[in-house]
């Protein structure tokens, strides 16, 4: 083929859906970004339900998490889809949302659901990469347990902990294209609709891989930016 | 002001007491400062203490030897009750820090403790790791706390480390400060638990030194070591345990000259 016929083509095609794949990326974005956020809240409250004194709370969490890891994600969604509704459970809706905004808030609370059990397991892995002689000083200066938790360990888990809050959170870049099985308008979602009215099976997979890639790229470098920030303050 | 109030009555009981006025002869079985009572301790089904009884009185320096395993360090991180325990008690000032009402943060306040491996906290300066305790929990003033720190590191020889952070001292350095972030809350009582066991050799003499001061100013303490030269000298009561129990004690000549038990004899012959 004459590169220059492909070039034309390819830009006439990127022309003409341009708008449908900007929309797709703003839905992937509103997702990911209000989903992430949730998902340290949740992610923060299941730690601490995951390292209480009371076995029910920490029983609790260790079955969210094992759920959320043990099952796909893909699942995941189409059960708080399917079966929310049958426990009569109805989600408020934000404007912003548009008219999807229902199946998108599904999408969320699927989305919140399934990272804050991994952003828990984050906090947790940084809370116990502190010597537990840090603790123990704390506590044997007099400070309390939450303040000890808060003052001393907090302090230095976090160095471990917002690194692997970027990796998770381009992992939930990447899963919220599953949530077009709902059908909810994000990225991948237009995927159906633009290859459906091109004819094309392929090159607006292309388009739509490079775009994941760009965005989970520019988190990445935002992690590796974290990490030198860190180790600077190490020495 | 409840609590207040009854610290300062049990103070100038203990004053009475000691002049002999108080019509009660001031006595360190009855009326120590620290007491631990038939002490038990598992972990797991190892039981680690198998009834333990030891007083301290103000003023004691005590020193716990024995062979690793013994329990020594299980003992001292009983007393402020860094473990807990499964039966027996530990009293502070007459009062179960074991078992009871009392507020446990309160208590530790009073009670200094210098770790093996220092625990100072790495991202805080060396000046902030002595103020934290102070400033917070004493509710002293930043300048008060800054002034004490200063008074304390000189005290250690470390004054021009106050600004560096802990990764850049020593080992000798790290556990002077950490004595000195424990002297910060002004307790009654310090504990050490093998304060120079993680030290190159060349700088166990430096912390020494320190608590060598120490004690000479009074300081009740209660050590566990394996620097037999520094019990001799330092402590008024030394402590062998083994198995969990405690085999022989009493003042360091007898119990270096005339050791009775076969353990402490054997133990002896293998450290001195």
């Amino acid at each position: 083929m004459d590169i220059n016929a492909w070039l034309l083509d390819v830009g006439g095609f990127l022309n003409r859906y341009s708008a449908l794949f900007i929309g797709g990326i703003r839905n992937t974005l509103i997702l990911s970004i209000i989903s992430g956020i949730l998902s340290v809240l949740v992610g923060g409250g299941l730690c601490f339900l995951r390292m209480s004194r009371l076995p029910p709370l920490r029983w609790f969490a260790n079955i969210w998490i094992e759920f959320v890891r043990g099952t796909p994600v893909l699942v995941q969604i189409m059960m708080v889809y399917y079966g929310l509704p049958l426990l009569g459970v109805h989600l408020p809706v934000p404007a912003f949302l548009g008219n999807t905004g229902e199946r998108a808030m599904y999408g969320i609370l699927a989305l919140t659901i399934n990272s804050g059990g991994y952003i828990c397991e984050i906090i947790r892995s940084g809370i116990q990469s502190v010597d537990g002689g840090q603790m123990e000083a704390a506590r044997s200066l007099g400070f309390g347990s939450v303040r000890s938790m808060l003052m001393i360990v907090m302090p230095q888990a976090i160095k471990n902990i917002l690194p692997n809050f970027g990796n998770e959170f381009a992992n939930l870049i990447k899963a919220s294209s599953q949530v077009m099985v709902i059908g909810v308008a994000e990225l991948m979602f237009s995927y159906n609709t633009i290859s459906g009215t091109s004819g094309r099976a392929f090159l607006p997979l292309v388009v739509i891989a490079l775009l994941y890639f760009i965005m989970t790229f520019i988190v990445g470098l935002g992690v590796r930016g974290l990490e030198r920030h860190f180790k600077k303050s190490d020495r | 002001m409840k609590t207040n109030a009854l610290a300062v009555s049990r103070r100038t009981k203990r004053q009475l007491d000691s002049y002999g006025v108080s019509g009660k002869i001031y006595h360190a079985e009855i009326d120590p400062l620290i007491a631990v009572i038939d002490l038990h301790k598992s972990f797991k089904s190892l039981e680690v203490l198998k009834g333990v009884d030891l007083y301290v009185k103000k003023g004691d320096v005590v020193v716990l030897i024995g062979p690793s395993g013994s329990g020594k360090s299980t003992l001292l991180r009983c007393i402020n009750q860094l473990e807990t325990i499964q039966s027996g008690d530990v009293q502070f000032e007459g009062s179960s820090i074991a078992r009871g009402p009392v507020d446990i943060n309160q208590m530790r306040q009073r009670i200094g403790m210098v770790f093996q491996h220092f625990n100072l906290f790495p991202h805080l300066t060396v000046l902030e790791n002595i103020t934290l305790g102070p400033r917070k929990l004493r509710k002293i003033s930043q300048e008060q706390a800054n002034a004490l720190a200063e008074q304390l590191l000189t005290r250690v020889g470390l004054l021009d480390k106050r600004d560096a952070y802990p990764n850049q001292l020593s080992g000798g350095q790290k556990q002077r400060i950490a004595i000195a972030r424990a002297l910060a809350m002004a307790p009654d009582v310090m504990l050490f638990d093998e304060p120079t066991s993680a030290l190159d050799p060349e700088m166990v003499g430096e912390v020494l030194e320190v608590m060598k001061d120490l004690a000479r100013e009074g300081m009740t303490m209660i050590i566990v070591t394996h620097e037999m030269g520094f019990a001799r000298e330092v402590a008024n009561k030394v402590v062998f345990m083994a198995d969990g129990t405690i085999q022989e004690s009493g003042v360091p000549e007898k119990l270096f000259e005339q050791p009775k038990s076969e353990r402490l004899i054997s133990f002896l012959g293998k450290v001195l």
